[in-house]
């Protein structure tokens, strides 16, 4: 994992540097004296030898000193990078989860089926639908959600906003009055003190609060980007879960299984289910990042204020910092993923384990 | 070489009768006719061989009976197969219809049967007729442990008989306790009765009854020492203790046990539609209980529940009579974790774990090394001569045929060309390709230096040879050949070859 | 033996593996052909294919560029698409575009840039991967250690981030793509290269005296290219769909008339949500046309696995 950490680093560090105007003129911000720029080409070692500054970022980096948004910002320039990356990671970290949520509780039983049941019409019509949503383009498959759902339903994802008894209240700037001592309503930012928002997850939140109608409406707004994501990857996954399974299927313990005269639907459940994960958790690790790329682009259209909206803007306003962080956070979390997955594999594969 | 009598089975019990069994593989080139009206017969005790090139059937055979042939693809199209009495392979030919039109055939499945014998034969499988394979390496599933595997089969079909053992220790849990400390006072001061430990049987017999005692005679039986005999007393001891805690549950549990399973030995008997519909229901609703998931979980953590303790005493005791060492510390192990050898004793133990009539070995020992093959054939024997059971032994290795074997029969292309006891097939061949594959073995003494072989290759089954479907590659064919199927005449007592150098009637019994 | 007849002996062996190679391509064909979906993908690929590449010479205006049509019928269409009719097949969308005369061109821009993208990656992945599984050891863990650092970061992700710093350009894109999918073909080969130098005629080969080079050139690589074609076929519409979105989000080379399905669909949400509503075939159409090609893409890719993978599993 070491290395593949210092890679992404070394990623985004390149990233970062190649662009050397763009990012002196960032961290100039409206000030470009020379005297400036002498400044910001000392703060950041800019005339020493590539590997003072390749340490000074790895510092800077794992330290929280991400710099300060672009002057073209949209919300204000200057504002600290790592408090927006506060604001905008759990929306992003919320889509995510739900929808590989919902990858998997599709993928597995309809896999398992598909693969049971092979060449029957339930398999045919599973793997036509998985290429279906391999094929279609993101955010085509998003924007017609959009459009096939706005006139009829409630369930809008519109903008991420709550739904709050006293109006639309703007997601991205909840918190919870915390001084007052008691439960108190969802507010906007800017107005009370003490504002407190323990996970920043929204779901979270509103459950910790008890806040069920808020709760609710969270869930509502999140429905469909999460679904419009999870199915895409579905596509991807079910496959997966299908020749993984039918591999399982194929393989001499299974018969044994038979022989002993248990019924079917056990060896199944019991012999071959379990056998089946062990390859697809290999396979979860690259394929989060493709659900992370498709959380991108749904996160755009859909208005979703998390990291992809993030990225999107900052790239319109060539904010080189926020560019460089969301990369590298983004590569973190699928990083983080693949140690998951490898330690679950182990878990579930004793053959793995190390003696 | 073991000493072979050729008679011997002419008058005794038949436990397995194959009649006219067919069955066919449909696949996009065609049908491909894999076996062809192939009949046997087991008798009680002893040991059947199949030998025949790759491709002969002889496999397809063995999976037949345990109605194990994958369904796409194929399909055991008719025969009979009787178990004792019973045909179990009722209704076969109204579980699917096969429509041949020009060029594609369509199968139409009648689902429903389909699940219902399935329903049935799962009562067989494990219990009356047991399986081993080829490859032991793959044969146990690498993500449960052992003793996961082994108490798997003995739950399922053995439930009752275990918590009747646990029943049976709760009840005479002191004079358990007293027996251990006996023995284990034996080992002291009377080294010569610990030595052979069949000298405590009528001990046994004066204190215990029933299915406990009948464990504690196999344990004296087995003879594998007094260490092992004092660990199997204490795990029964617990049990017992477990068992006491909660009488009253365990009880019942057993009561209801006992129940299906007298239902499920007369479900095998009953013909009569509605009753056996009523009866699958019961044993549906029942078998539901029996969660061989949640069966892994308990295992796992350990759980004190006297079935899973007797169960796991009682697979103990199986690796113990395949002379697997440690079995008590094998049991937690992974398969990955055991040799090939270890695992092909293994699997013989799940096999024989129910004590099951038959037991049919396909090609058990091909892919294990000399040594090891002889071991494991070895310990083959000692069951088979222990418990009597009947054995049907496939392979293609003339040798392990001499070695094990009563009978034999040889197969080709799908049919019985001759079957007899291996005396009389090994020194009297009759059938041309019998006659091809013993003079194919290679030999030392032989001054003959050139490797004699078959000429031509297996034919293809889908497009069979017409008549005898040896006679493209026999050396004696003649025009009948090409015409007619030979018969299966018994040219002499209890040796019947299917060819027609010979001249007789058609035998059925064979 | 004589240089002439080791020539003969060569020349003739060649000779032998191409015709072993026709063989095994006409039985390809075959099965392929009896499976429908896979036919019908091949069929649509090859008719969008011969699109791509002629089609823009039957369609009037810069083979790159859309056509835009201010006026029609003496009204200005700018801001008001027009449905599809006769003079219009596909209909027009904002900003007075032909949308079939857009599509067509597209197909060609798409296409093209697809098939860059997928052979450039397949080369790096076949060189560089037939060298990790061959030399293995430390250049393998490298080379392996490298793909999964780029495959630890989503496509998307970071094709933007590169636009946005290195320039919207072409070759930017094309850079960002690549950078993204050689991992995928270097370690399907690497794999095949792994079980393929374990097989006995590689041995026997490096015992009569071969070099390396000439084992892989020969051995390796011919045999290990059967999942490289499943997977470029694959990837192929993959490329087509990253390069779409790219389009669409605004970070391609493309400027408002560039013609390119991706910026086609982007020119249809000009206007808010609800004039899409209204208008609709400016999204659908376009997004109906990638739809099908990248379905018959994965339908041929799919067909094409089903066909190699048993035969390689022998």
């Amino acid at each position: 994992m070491i290395p593949v950490l210092l890679g992404v680093v070394a990623i985004t560090f390149a990233l970062a540097h190649a662009n050397i105007n763009l990012l002196i003129s960032e961290y100039e911000g409206r000030i470009h004296t020379p005297q400036a720029r002498a400044a910001v080409l000392a703060t950041l070692h800019l005339n020493g030898p590539f590997i003072v500054q390749y340490l000074y970022y790895i510092g800077a980096l794992f330290t929280g000193q991400w710099g300060f948004t672009a002057p073209l910002d949209p919300y204000g320039g200057g504002r600290s990078v790592l408090s927006v990356f506060e604001m905008r990671f759990p929306p992003t970290a919320e889509l995510a989860l739900v929808a590989t949520f919902i990858t998997i509780a599709l993928s597995i039983p309809i896999g398992v089926l598909s693969a049971v049941k092979k060449d029957r019409p339930v398999d045919h019509a599973t793997r036509l639908l998985a290429l279906f949503f391999v094929s279609i383009p993101t955010f085509w498959f998003a924007y017609l959600v959009l459009l096939a759902v706005s006139p009829v339903s409630s369930l809008v994802p519109h903008f991420l906003r709550l739904n709050y008894p006293t109006g639309q209240i703007n997601y991205a700037q909840y918190a919870f009055v915390g001084n007052t001592g008691q439960l108190q309503p969802w507010v906007l930012t800017g107005q009370y003190s003490g504002l407190t928002r323990p996970t920043g997850f929204l779901l979270v939140d509103t459950l910790l609060y008890g806040d069920i109608p808020a709760f609710l409406d969270g869930l509502k707004h999140l429905f469909y980007p999460a679904v419009v994501v999870g199915l895409t990857s579905f596509g991807y996954f079910v496959r997966f879960m299908r020749s993984s399974m039918l591999e399982t299927l194929g393989q001499d313990y299974i018969r044994t299984a038979k022989s002993k005269g248990i019924p079917t639907n056990y060896v199944i459940k019991k012999h071959a289910r379990r056998n089946s994960f062990g390859p697809t958790t290999t396979i979860m690790g690259l394929f989060f990042a493709g659900l992370l790329g498709g959380v991108v682009v749904v996160e755009v259209i859909y208005g979703w204020p998390g990291m992809g909206t993030w990225l999107y803007e900052a790239a319109i306003y060539d904010d080189l910092t926020s560019i460089v962080v969301t990369t590298f956070i983004f590569a973190i979390v699928i990083v983080v993923a693949n140690l998951i997955v490898d330690v679950l594999y182990a878990y579930l594969d004793p053959r793995v384990r190390l003696e | 070489m073991q000493e072979i009598s050729t008679d011997k089975f002419n008058k005794e019990e038949i436990v397995l009768k194959v009649n006219k069994l067919k069955t066919q593989f449909f696949v996009y080139d065609g049908i491909v006719k894999a076996i062809e009206d192939v009949s046997l017969t087991l008798h009680k005790g002893e040991v059947l061989g199949i030998v025949g090139e790759t491709g002969c059937g002889k496999s397809v055979t063995a999976y037949s009976i345990t109605k194990l042939i994958p369904d796409p693809p194929g399909r055991i199209v008719s025969g009979q197969i009787f178990l004792g009495n019973l045909n179990i392979l009722r209704n076969i030919d109204k579980e699917a219809k096969i429509f041949t039109n020009r060029k594609r055939v369509k199968i139409k499945r009648n689902t429903r049967l389909i699940k219902r014998n399935e329903l049935f034969f799962n009562q067989i499988r494990g219990k009356y007729i047991s399986m081993i394979f080829q490859e032991p390496m793959a044969a146990l599933n690498p993500v449960y442990t052992i003793e996961d595997q082994i108490i798997e089969t003995l739950v399922l079909h053995k439930r009752s008989y275990i918590l009747e053992v646990a029943q049976g220790a709760a009840k005479n849990i002191n004079k358990l306790i007293k027996f251990r400390q006996t023995m284990e006072e034996d080992q002291d001061i009377n080294p010569e009765k610990v030595a052979d430990l069949r000298e405590y049987k009528p001990d046994i017999e004066k204190d215990f009854e029933g299915p406990l005692k009948e464990e504690l005679f196999k344990l004296a039986d087995s003879n594998k020492g007094t260490a092992s005999f004092l660990k199997h007393l204490d795990l029964l001891i617990e049990e017992g203790n477990i068992y006491n805690k909660k009488p009253q549950k365990y009880d019942r549990i057993l009561n209801l046990d006992k129940q299906m399973d007298n239902l499920r030995v007369e479900l095998l008997k009953e013909t009569d539609e509605i009753k056996v519909n009523s009866m699958e229901k019961k044993l549906a609703n029942y078998s539901k209980k029996i969660n061989l998931i949640k069966l892994s979980k308990q295992l796992k953590r350990n759980k004190k529940d006297p079935i899973i303790l007797e169960a796991r005493r009682e697979s103990f005791g199986l690796l113990e009579t395949v002379n697997i060492a440690d079995a008590y510390g094998i049991l937690k192990r992974y398969p990955h974790e055991l040799s090939g050898g270890m695992l092909q004793r293994v699997v013989i133990s799940i096999a024989l774990a129910n004590e099951p009539e038959i037991l049919i070995a396909d090609e058990p020992t091909t892919a294990l090394d000399v040594t090891v093959q002889a071991q494991i054939l070895e310990i083959m024997r000692q069951l088979q001569k222990n418990r009597g059971t009947s054995i049907i032994l496939i392979t293609h290795d003339l040798g392990v045929i001499a070695e094990m074997c009563d009978r034999v029969a040889v197969m080709y292309a799908g049919n019985i060309v001759e079957v007899g006891s291996v005396n009389e097939v090994f020194h009297n061949p009759k059938h041309p390709y019998t006659i091809g594959l013993l003079s194919s073995i290679p030999r030392i003494d032989n001054p003959d230096k050139k490797l004699r072989s078959i000429p031509g290759t297996v034919p293809n089954l889908i497009n069979p040879p017409t008549g005898c479907r040896f006679n493209p590659r026999c050396p004696m064919a003649f025009e009948k050949c090409k015409i007619d199927v030979p018969l299966h005449i018994e040219v002499s007592p209890n040796h019947i070859v299917a060819c027609h150098l010979f001249n007789g009637t058609e035998v059925s019994d064979y | 033996m004589t240089s002439e007849t080791k020539n003969i002996k060569s020349g003739a062996a060649l000779s032998r593996s191409l015709r072993s190679r026709l063989e095994s391509f006409k039985r390809t064909l075959y099965f392929l052909t009896r499976n429908p979906l896979a036919v019908f993908g091949l069929s649509v690929t090859i008719f969008y294919v011969l699109v791509a590449i002629f089609g823009p010479f039957f369609v009037p205006g810069n083979p790159n560029y859309m056509i835009q049509i201010l006026q029609y019928k003496g009204k200005y269409i700018y801001n008001t698409p027009l449905p599809p009719s006769a003079r219009f097949p596909f209909g027009t969308t904002f900003g007075g575009y032909d949308l079939f005369n857009g599509i067509v061109k597209g197909a060609r821009t798409d296409v093209f840039m697809a098939a860059i993208i997928v052979f450039i990656g397949a080369i790096i992945g076949i060189i560089l991967g037939s060298i990790a599984g061959y030399k293995g050891g430390v250049t393998d863990d490298v080379i392996m250690r490298t793909t999964d650092i780029f495959l630890s970061i989503p496509f998307l992700v970071l094709a933007i981030a590169m636009l946005a710093i290195l320039g919207r350009t072409l070759e930017i894109m094309i850079f960002a793509f690549i950078i993204v999918w050689w991992p995928t073909y270097t370690r399907i080969i690497r794999g095949q290269v792994l079980t393929i130098r374990e097989l006995k005629y590689v041995e026997a080969s490096k015992a009569a005296g071969a070099s390396s080079l000439r084992i892989i050139l020969r051995h390796v690589i011919p045999n290990s290219v059967y999942p490289l074609f499943v997977q470029a076929s694959l990837d192929f519409g993959n490329v087509i769909l990253g390069f779409a979105t790219l389009n669409w989000l605004g970070f391609g080379y493309s400027t408002q008339n560039l013609a390119e399905w991706g910026s086609i669909m982007s020119l249809a949400t000009i206007q808010g949500t609800s004039a899409v509503f209204k208008y609709s075939w400016t999204l659908l159409v376009p997004g109906i046309v990638i739809l099908i090609f990248v379905l018959s893409l994965n339908f041929l890719g799919d067909g094409l696995r089903d066909v190699l993978d048993p035969r390689l599993r022998r």
